[in-house]
């Protein structure tokens, strides 16, 4: 019986396989790395890495064409990284059941295939949970949220209450997916006539031949016109999506809509847009999905040094204040480069900051919130490997100077 | 030759080579004489701020001109300074200065600009630039328009040349040099015009001030006796002041006219060689000598690093010209240890190649200006640049150590019949032993680096160019190994391979950095994007080589004749 699986396994567990697999996930690698010149670090993650095919154009490994000229046709379909890592791991741990024995001699290997082992999973785990979102503060606010700059929500907000306000927001998938969006504790209707991925804002010339595109708020002076996604090797940058929306009760119209999250007062204030139902008034927010949290973060103070002289930042760092009263929390941090502050699962990193122009003031800090429950494994994994391979290859090392003296 | 002599040849030869060597490393420690009657050379030990970093004087000139002519100094038909002497005359004497022709412009369309065709004379002066200097700024604010990355290499050039201009302007007019030392620990240093403000309204003179002042009145009036005696007073009021950067400042200069490096890369070429001599003749006692020098040269190359540490504060790599020395270091320590196991001169050669061409590209990244640049904020951490960069630039030199032994195993192979089977087996002794040193820094530390992007920015992998770079170098080294493992190559297929991870080490290296900035120039291809393409072909070539049938070999036909010879003198079978 045992031997019947040890045949099995053997050529899903043949090196000639791993050898293969590793040439393929080079040319992956290699392609996906080209592909960074023409679409966000994002999508190629979750078009070359994340998936189990993917057809990779020609087109990648020249020239780009000039704007208007003909791209290079053609494509190759090719094994994702989900596929190629799934299929490495098979390979390492058919090769572990059938070929290696659990020997002292063999205690290197092992401990750098745990850790290749354990590597592969924390990446599949990353990418299936950790979530990263943003946590933008000005000096002196206290913010409770952090949002998500990939994705969009579409928030009604009744500013009404003197404690808080009421929130009801509308996910991105509801938007794309859906015409009419109809909601119990909505006291409107919905209707979204189109939705753009990407979308910059202009102010509509005073002799402008296109009819607004709203009859309502701020789509009456502005328009939004649809862009291509966002490319460039590395980018950070954002898609800021654009929706027309039609609100309707009872079958009458309460106006046209034009929403945008680059409807900004500052950096980071999106400017609502207000729809009177009788006596009671809603504003309309396209903004980035927020995520509530448990705890406050003030923000007391956001310093950038520079070296005397330049431009070039010397460190960025941002002094808040901690409170969460359920884990009798209640105090001062500092956060800066290279340093986070872990807590509670999340850690927060330095990662930019607010200003009104190039050149002008700072006036906030934006922290990068990141919740991935695998965060340990590198480093578990980095030191399994150092020391495997210091042992694998001392142990040869020292064989081969024997071999050499003898 | 009878024995008697031969053992003094072997004796004596490697001795005389060895002096020469010396004589040769001790050469610029002579004091240079002062040509001129001004103590320039004083001056030049003076510390200043400038862009964020307290250098010498010295080094703040060799620099700029770096930067505007790619020379260290002004040198042509008529005229001959050093670069502190050329700053020098840039802050006290503008009207001499604009006339130096110190302005390099290549480009033909940049020349035709200004109206000038492509001569011998690649370098103009301020002067003559100046004539045009509507159309430089038109055309410069045209390209600017443009994301930098978009630009053509016109545009790119046009903004370059526009750039140095205004580097030259903010030097002459004393914007972006800061002389003056903070007057205590809370201050900064001070330019021109913020000392002259403070000076006014705190009422408080500032005796640097006074003292620069006197010097560049003196130089500008050509006043050797004033001049020497103003620096002399200059340089006590710094040794006062500020002792620290003043001593520090004296020692930078006197690495910088030591330039070990430049030393280094020539004694490299004498090694490579002695070494193909030894081949011809006297095979003993060059060896010994090429080796003795290749320890002499790794020292002063070894110093050159501990005295960049010393001088920056950091750890040895902190940019991509520390990087290119770091990888050539690298290099030769492992070829050391090689050399002492093997004895059989190849890893002195490797060592000897190596480390020449590292400090060849090092040299050509010079151009950039300051190799000691202060750093972004991100990078601002010893601990991590001591640990990933250190251990990653060590699994480049691994790597790429260990597609050289698989190159000189093939072209020794095909071109000479003196890879025996014991060479062969040797040679792939070494290849397997650094390929497993450069699978191990090459792992350990990409996934370091990967702790440091979690440290710093809360993700462990990103798959952005460079991060999918270093796990090309990773797989590639695991790929060989295994393939060897499985029996899927021998020696020369392992050979094969390893010359293709020169190619994915130099992707990694360079390449990640040129993507998107070459892919826009239409027609022209800048120096750079030509050499790592000439380099990645001629490695392909020699894959194609090494993929020769064995007939073609010369060293294995060899073999294969004499054990068929003495197959057929033994009578056995086959």
């Amino acid at each position: 019986m045992g031997n019947a699986i040890k045949d099995l396994c053997r050529p899903i567990a043949s090196l000639r396989l791993t050898v293969v697999l590793m040439a393929m996930s080079i040319v992956l690698i290699f392609s996906a790395t080209w592909a960074q010149i023409d679409n966000g670090i994002w999508h190629v993650v979750e078009k070359y890495f994340r998936s189990f095919v993917v057809w990779v154009p020609l087109q990648v490994f020249l020239p780009r064409p000039e704007i208007g000229k003909q791209i290079f046709p053609g494509a190759f379909p090719w094994p994702g990284g989900t596929t190629l890592g799934l299929l490495l791991l098979i390979n390492l741990l058919a090769a572990h059941a059938t070929r290696f024995k659990l020997t002292l001699k063999r205690s290197g290997i092992i401990l750098i295939h745990t850790a290749i082992i354990l590597l592969l999973v924390g990446e599949g785990i990353t990418g299936a949970f950790a979530l990263e979102t943003q946590m933008p503060i000005y000096e002196g606010q206290t913010t409770r949220w952090a949002h998500d700059i990939r994705e969009v929500e579409l928030a009604v907000v009744n500013h009404a209450f003197p404690e808080h306000d009421q929130v009801l927001a509308i996910s991105q998938s509801a938007l794309e997916q859906r015409s009419v969006i109809d909601h119990v504790r909505l006291p409107f209707q919905i209707r979204v006539e189109r939705f753009m991925p990407n979308a910059i804002v202009q102010r509509r010339v005073p002799n402008d031949t296109d009819p607004p595109q709203a009859d309502h708020g701020l789509g009456v002076t502005h328009r939004v016109i649809e862009q291509s996604r966002v490319t460039g090797v590395g980018a950070q940058s954002v898609d800021p999506p654009a929706i027309i929306i039609q609100i309707r009760r009872e079958d009458e119209s309460l106006g046209r809509f034009v929403l945008s999250p680059l409807f900004r007062q500052d950096d980071i204030r999106i400017v609502g847009q207000r729809v009177q139902v009788e006596d009671q008034q809603y504003h309309l927010y396209l903004r980035f999905r927020r995520y509530y949290k448990p705890y406050a973060i003030r923000l007391n103070e956001f310093s950038h040094d520079r070296y005397t002289g330049t431009k070039i930042a010397k460190n960025f760092s941002s002094d808040i204040h901690l409170s969460d009263p359920t884990h009798h929390e209640d105090r001062n941090v500092l956060i800066y480069m290279n340093h986070p502050l872990r807590y509670h699962g999340e850690t927060f990193y330095q990662a930019n900051w607010l200003r009104k122009s190039d050149d002008g003031p700072d006036f906030g800090t934006v922290l990068q919130v990141v919740d991935n429950p695998a965060w340990q494994t590198p480093y578990i994994a980095c030191l399994l490997a150092g020391t495997g391979m210091l042992i694998h290859f001392g142990m040869t090392l020292i064989r081969f100077l024997r071999h050499q003296t003898a | 030759m009878t024995k008697y002599e031969r053992h003094t040849a072997s004796r004596t030869v490697p001795i005389l080579l060895i002096s020469i060597c010396a004589a040769y490393l001790l050469i610029p420690l002579k004091p240079s004489g002062t040509d001129s009657d001004f103590n320039i050379n004083a001056l030049a030990k003076v510390p200043v701020s400038y862009k964020g970093r307290v250098k010498p004087f010295d080094t703040v000139a060799r620099n700029c001109l770096m930067v505007i002519s790619g020379r260290q100094k002004l040198e042509n038909q008529t005229l001959d300074l050093n670069a502190a002497h050329w700053l020098l005359d840039v802050l006290s004497r503008p009207t001499t200065a604009e006339e130096y022709e110190v302005f390099r412009i290549d480009h033909p369309d940049v020349l035709a600009i200004f109206g000038w065709q492509k001569t011998d004379k690649k370098h103009f002066s301020a002067r003559s630039i100046r004539e045009h200097g509507t159309e430089l700024i038109r055309q410069a604010q045209l390209a600017g328009q443009i994301p930098s990355q978009k630009r053509s290499l016109f545009q790119r050039k046009v903004v370059e040349l526009a750039s140095h201009l205004t580097l030259y302007d903010a030097l002459a007019n004393y914007r972006s040099l800061h002389l003056i030392p903070p007057i205590s620990p809370q201050h900064d240093w001070m330019d021109a015009a913020t000392a002259a403000n403070y000076t006014e309204t705190s009422g408080q003179p500032l005796p640097g001030m006074r003292a620069w002042r006197k010097v560049l009145e003196a130089f500008n009036k050509q006043h050797a006796d004033h001049f020497n005696q103003s620096v002399k007073n200059l340089a006590d009021i710094y040794q006062e002041n500020e002792p620290m950067a003043t001593r520090q400042a004296r020692h930078e200069t006197l690495f910088n006219h030591y330039a070990p490096f430049a030393q280094c890369r020539v004694l490299y070429v004498f090694i490579t060689i002695l070494i193909f001599l030894s081949w011809i003749a006297f095979t003993q006692p060059l060896q010994a000598a090429a080796m003795s020098i290749l320890l002499l040269t790794f020292l002063v190359h070894t110093g050159g690093i501990a005295t960049r540490i010393y001088l920056s504060g950091r750890p040895p790599v902190t940019n991509l010209y520390s990087s290119a020395i770091f990888i050539g270091w690298g290099c030769i320590l492992m070829c050391l240890v090689l050399e002492y196991l093997y004895r059989n001169g190849i890893p002195t050669l490797l060592a000897a190649t190596s480390g020449f061409l590292t400090l060849l590209v090092a040299w050509a990244l010079t151009g950039d200006g300051d190799t000691m640049a202060v750093l972004v904020a991100v990078l601002d951490t010893n601990f991590w640049l001591a640990t990933h960069v250190v251990v990653i630039v060590l699994g480049y030199s691994a790597t790429y150590l260990a597609g050289l032994i698989g190159l000189v195993f093939i072209l020794r192979g095909v071109l000479t019949s003196s890879l025996s089977a014991g060479e062969s087996k040797k040679m792939g002794q070494m290849l397997y032993g650094i390929l497993c040193f450069a699978l191990l820094f090459s792992f350990v530390g990409t996934v370091l680096g990967g702790i440091w992007a979690d440290q710093s920015w809360g993700r462990f992998w990103g798959w952005d160019p460079k991060e999918n770079g270093a796990v090309l170098i990773v797989l590639w080294n695991a790929l060989v190994l295994h393939a060897r493992w499985g029996g899927l190559v021998k020696q020369r297929g392992m050979a094969i391979l390893a010359v293709f991870g020169n190619i994915v080490t130099s992707w990694s290296w360079k390449g990640t950095n040129m993507l998107g900035v070459g892919l826009h120039a239409y027609g022209f291809i800048e120096s750079a994007i030509f050499w790592l393409a000439f380099f990645m072909a001629s490695q392909l070539l020699i894959m194609a080589i090494g993929c020769l049938p064995l007939s073609c070999w010369r060293s294995f036909r060899v073999t294969t004749r004499s054990q068929t010879r003495q197959q057929a003198n033994d009578g056995s079978p086959k």
